[in-house]
């Protein structure tokens, strides 16, 4: 189930959220782990009982450490959770690896290596994280192992974060998942970021995905560079919106009953260095990475060789976690590659030149890196790439010329990516906040909370027409 | 400040969260009817243990019957038409210039076919022709003469009103490169857009809101058709504009536009209402079901000489006003393909079989 889907949006979240409010409050994380397993089963059927094996596995890893068997708890965290994630999302690409490089060199019985599709369990790659970075932290004495596992299980399976993150922490939501308070107000403070969030997701994510796929769908000699261009950027643009609407629904739909998350995105596009970008994108996954791979592997505390090589196996690890191809351990390898080269003297260079230089080349590097997330396989990121420096095949009569794409919405939806991935809405926040003080009449007051409330019903609703738009199939003829 | 914000958002959004549920218990938006010409799904029944399906078939009944679904749609392509000046379902129907639409990618690729990206090839062209040659001499052994037509898109009549990012290509068409095939050979082929393009100056030939050619085309159409036959069969009577009495009236919303649910809105403006003059009329004698195409087959006694089966698609439907009047019998039937068994029991002196252009690869199988 997806949280921009009418399924969700009318019927799954309404139920939800009368029972869960009609509910007396010791019985909130009974409800909101059944009702998370039920969101999870609804899409994945049986395959929730991984969900379920990696929560146990945790939680028991957790009362083992905390009970003074602590290698035993840990090592049952790690071989436990990430046998799970390695089964389901990377046996395959070993296997596929493995023939590929048996063929290569003509080893006998290559050929014979083959190994059925195994499904990718939704959110695994979270649940693990979320699992191993609890076990982790009892271990260091950060925080005391959970007694119930209802509620252990509320924090791993809870459908708000589980299917696209952010990676929550145990530590962070702790006492929330003891006691927490749901208010009128915070549920409104919560509204306020779904619509945001569904909005970025339906409004422009998926604006921008449609031009992308068509651009990196349609063979390399129907588009000239300028149309790779705009399909790298809109590729950009897209998975911001994607990936931090869905954070912002995460967030939102937490508030909603009672659980603050932590931001997960600080504008990345302004960045001025890739160091700056990895503290802007995915927080959770990075501070994820930073705390329980790049510290314990010695961070920079050692030589400089070793600080390199910390960041290459993190970067590594990184892009292997987003997904298991090649292209996406390329991507992973191309950022830590820009990291050790900003360590190496470039970071000081980039403080001292003009901001918007800094910025220039920062959005360049992003913006190749996402070619080699975005293509299929390496050698169409290559091939792509060679497009946008106008190296790639050309034809005399292209299908996709720059100006194919030049529609009012796709101008429009362009320009407010632009600017929406800068920290306008926040400035405006500010200003409408100070706006709100100057106001001293109560009628005054409440005609601006109409308008600002109006603005984002507006977007709800716009965002609910697209959607509603994306279903409606008409024929010509009766198709019955 | 933000606490009345918050608290009043919250119910308004609690209230938004529960309007669909309320339109479907009451239908509050009923007026609001699909206009997607097919069988919308219902709710699917639970076959304990088949969770699975039914909670794909649940999913995909629950976001074709949302309530407000319709009119969000309504809502949706107004202001993509209007405001935005795009197609609401570019996929299903192009926005062109001065109020004409066109069917977009969805059907059979045919903006792709114009725009030269899915050329026929020679081969194709030859394998085709060499089908309908070998469909002729079937039917010339029974002392039948077959004539292929094809009606062309609409896109090929009024090229200049496509956007122009929809730019037809310079080199031949599909249709171009399987006439060109067929010209090498004596098989009667119809090719009505000169003679379409011809006309246009006086008249508008296809509907701008319609995939279809308007009457005044099919009229024009049917002319050329008639007239080829009478090559071969002097006895069929020509047909002359004296035959028709032609009067303008306002046009209404077509297919296309109804896809988008503006046919209230978005309409062609003309129509043209022809009826037969003085004695060259037919009448229609039976109808019989076709469960092959679902559209009925249609029989029709007229004033001509001969007898027709006529086998088309839809724009093969409006031909069925003038065609008849200058055969004896004529029998039309909907569908895709030549039964050999209808023509043993239907012995008609003429055949013809007409596809639209976009779908010319189908006479690779009549």
């Amino acid at each position: 189930m997806l949280f921009s889907s009418a399924i969700f949006l009318f019927l799954f979240l309404p139920v939800f959220l009368i029972i869960y409010y009609l509910l007396p409050r010791q019985w909130h994380n009974a409800f909101l782990f059944g009702a998370s397993l039920l969101f999870y089963a609804w899409g994945e059927g049986l395959v929730v009982l991984v969900l379920l094996v990696s929560a146990l596995i945790n939680f028991i890893a957790g009362r083992l450490v905390e009970n003074g068997r602590r290698q035993a708890g840990l090592l049952l965290s790690l071989v436990g959770s990430l046998s799970l994630l390695f089964y389901y999302k990377y046996s395959n690409f070993l296997v596929d690896s493995v023939r590929g490089f048996a063929e290569a060199f003509a080893i006998p019985g290559a050929t014979n290596l083959n190994m059925a599709q195994i499904a990718l369990p939704i959110g695994i790659s979270f649940y693990t994280f979320q699992g191993i970075s609890y076990t982790l932290d009892i271990y260091w004495g950060r925080i005391k192992a959970n007694r119930s596992f209802l509620d252990y299980g509320t924090y791993v399976a809870m459908f708000p974060h589980q299917i696209a993150g952010p990676i929550v922490r145990y530590a962070d939501i702790a006492p929330e998942l003891s006691d927490r308070r749901t208010t009128v107000e915070q549920f409104g403070v919560g509204a306020e970021r779904f619509i945001i969030g569904l909005a970025k997701k339906v409004l422009l994510a998926n604006t921008f995905a449609s031009l992308a796929d068509t651009i990196f769908n349609a063979p390399p000699d129907s588009y000239p560079a300028s149309t790779a261009w705009l399909g790298i950027v809109a590729y950009t643009l897209q998975i911001y919106f994607d990936f931090s609407g869905y954070s912002d629904m995460a967030i939102g739909l937490g508030k909603m009953v009672g659980f603050d998350f932590k931001e997960n995105f600080d504008y990345p596009y302004i960045s001025r260095s890739i160091q700056d970008f990895w503290r802007r994108w995915h927080i959770s996954l990075s501070s994820w990475f930073r705390d329980y791979l790049y510290i314990p592997l010695g961070g920079n505390r050692a030589s400089k060789a070793r600080t390199y090589r910390n960041l290459l196996i993190v970067f590594f690890v990184t892009g292997l976690w987003h997904g298991a191809s090649m292209n996406f351990i390329v991507w992973g390898l191309y950022h830590g590659l820009f990291l050790m080269i900003e360590r190496a003297g470039l970071r000081k260079r980039l403080d001292q030149l003009w901001a918007p230089v800094a910025h220039a080349y920062t959005l360049v590097v992003v913006l190749i890196g996402w070619v080699f997330f975005r293509a299929v396989d390496l050698t169409s990121a290559l091939i792509y790439l060679k497009k946008m420096i106008g190296l790639g095949p050309e034809s005399a009569n292209y299908a996709y010329p720059l100006t194919y794409f030049t529609s009012t919405e796709v101008l429009v939806s362009l320009v407010l990516g632009f600017v929406l991935a800068t920290p306008v809405y926040h400035t405006f926040q500010k200003y409408w906040r100070r706006l709100m003080t100057r106001v001293v009449t109560t009628p005054a007051r409440l005609t601006l909370d109409l308008v600002y409330i109006s603005g984002l019903l507006l977007l709800f609703i716009s965002a609910i027409a697209y959607l509603a738009a994306d279903t409606y199939n008409p024929f010509i003829y009766f198709r019955f | 400040m933000t606490s009345t914000r918050s608290t009043l958002l919250a119910f308004l959004f609690g209230i938004l969260l529960l309007l669909p549920t309320l339109d479907q218990l009451f239908g509050l938006t009923a007026r609001f009817g699909s206009t997607e010409n097919r069988q919308i799904s219902g709710v699917p029944p639970l076959n304990f243990p088949h969770v699975r399906s039914f909670t794909r078939q649940f999913d995909q009944y629950y976001k074709e019957n949302f309530g407000w679904r319709n009119a969000l749609f309504y809502a949706y392509s107004r202001w993509k038409l209007n405001v935005l000046g795009e197609s609401p379902l570019p996929e299903k129907v192009v926005v062109g210039k001065s109020g004409w639409f066109y069917l977009g990618n969805s059907y059979n690729n045919v903006i792709n076919q114009h725009r030269g990206l899915q050329p026929l090839s020679v081969d194709s062209a030859r394998y085709i022709t060499n089908h309908l040659l070998m469909r002729q001499q079937e039917l010339a052994k029974q002392g039948i003469r077959l004539y292929v037509m094809v009606a062309p898109d609409s896109h090929s009549i009024y090229p200049e009103f496509l956007p122009d990012r929809m730019e037809a290509s310079s080199a031949p068409s599909r249709l171009d490169v399987l006439k060109q095939a067929v010209q090498q050979t004596d098989l009667p082929f119809i090719d009505v857009r000169d003679t379409l393009i011809s006309a246009k100056p006086r008249h508008v030939v296809y509907n701008q809101t319609d995939t279809h050619w308007n009457d005044y085309g099919t009229l024009i159409g049917s002319a050329a058709l008639l007239e080829r036959i009478r090559q071969d069969q002097p006895a069929v009577p020509p047909m002359q504009t004296s035959d028709f009495r032609i009067e303008q009236q306002k046009g209404v919303g077509g297919d296309l536009v109804r896809m988008l649910t503006v046919q209230d809105e978005q309409k062609d403006p003309v129509y043209y209402y022809i009826q037969p003059s003085g004695n060259r009329t037919a009448r229609q004698v039976a109808t019989e079901p076709n469960e092959v195409s679902g559209f009925p087959s249609t029989r029709f006694a007229g004033s001509g000489s001969g007898k027709l089966l006529f086998v088309g698609d839809s724009f093969s439907h409006s031909m069925m006003q003038f065609l008849p009047a200058y055969f004896r019998e004529s029998f039309f039937v909907r569908g895709s393909q030549l039964n050999s068994s209808l023509v043993r029991k239907e012995r008609p002196n003429v055949v013809v079989i007409e596809v639209v252009e976009r779908n010319i690869s189908f006479l690779g199988n009549f």
